[in-house]
């Protein structure tokens, strides 16, 4: 294991998966682009122009899905809805297609809810995923621990089992006990479904799916309190730096 | 500023400011010192929850 590895140019493991994935974004790129029936732009000729060099030259799309709750994660997958070409209406608006594009899938809050769900549940369509989330549970309060939600009570016992491992426990541990039983699938919430086990979910090991990244900011000492909690408020850009 | 960082199914760090590093997102929790464990036997694994 490397434990520390400086930030040069990307992860070996990702580089590789991302390998993989342009190969598959290769195919599905020449199926969009076949069915936009350009008239203007030699399809045949680009595929050509990109199929070499290692793929090299497939184009690294991505999307990204802000925080803002329920808003933006709705927000975010409507956009994915209209991408996918697995809805027979998005293909005929020809946009359909290009979420199979995709090499990379970021989220931030609310913008990670949907990035972490989709590849936890398989990365299903839009139209399906919105059966599995319930987003009329008010999670914070639920009244009773089903399979759907955990009550106060069922969260705190998993916050003291983190704390009893000797970790730090804060109120993100509490938010995020309550809305794993949203997004992530498996018993308990999805206790024991770590983001590191997503490389051995079949659309990530297979390359169907975008790479996800989740993207969190830091609290400094002069962020505002929000209901009492502070609130990390300053924007923030990551570039990330490829090797030279 | 504060830093903005990344995680991944790969890995977890900041490709800014004082850290610009990352480390195996499977073994977060794991104490290091200096990069290096501190403890072999106590090596963390289950701290990623997907949430």
């Amino acid at each position: 294991v490397e434990w520390i590895r400086p930030a040069q140019g990307l992860n070996p493991s990702e580089v590789k998966w991302v390998h993989g994935r342009k190969a598959v974004v290769l195919g599905n790129l020449a199926e969009y682009l076949h069915r936009l029936e350009l008239k203007e732009f030699d399809v045949p000729s680009y595929l050509k122009a990109i199929n070499h060099s290692e793929y090299k030259n497939v184009p690294s799309l991505g999307f990204a899905i802000s925080g803002g709750g329920y808003a933006s994660a709705y927000t975010g997958i409507g956009m994915m809805r209209a991408l996918d070409d697995r809805l027979p209406p998005s293909v005929q608006q020809r946009t359909g297609g290009l979420l199979q594009s995709m090499l990379y899938q970021t989220g931030l809050s609310g913008g990670s809810w949907p990035t972490v769900s989709f590849l936890a549940n398989g990365y299903p369509t839009v139209d399906e995923i919105i059966k599995i989330w319930k987003p009329d549970i008010v999670r914070p309060a639920a009244g009773e621990s089903t399979v759907s939600a955990a009550n106060s009570t069922s969260l705190f016992y998993d916050l003291a089992a983190k704390f009893k491992a000797g970790f730090p426990v804060t109120t993100a541990d509490y938010f995020g006990r309550a809305w794993a039983y949203e997004f992530v699938p498996g018993p308990h919430g999805g206790v024991e479904t770590t983001f590191s086990s997503f490389v051995d979910i079949p659309a990530f090991k297979n390359h169907q799916a975008p790479f996800p990244i989740l993207h969190f900011s830091s609290i400094v000492p002069n962020d505002a309190p929000f209901y009492g909690l502070q609130i990390d408020n300053d924007n923030g850009t990551t570039v990330r730096k490829q090797s030279s | 500023m504060p830093f903005q960082y990344e995680i991944t199914p790969y890995e977890f760090g900041s490709w800014q400011g004082d850290f610009e590093a990352f480390t195996p997102t499977e073994w977060l929790g794991t104490e290091l010192e200096d990069g290096i464990v501190v403890n072999k036997s106590a090596c963390v694994q289950g701290f990623d929850k997907a949430r």
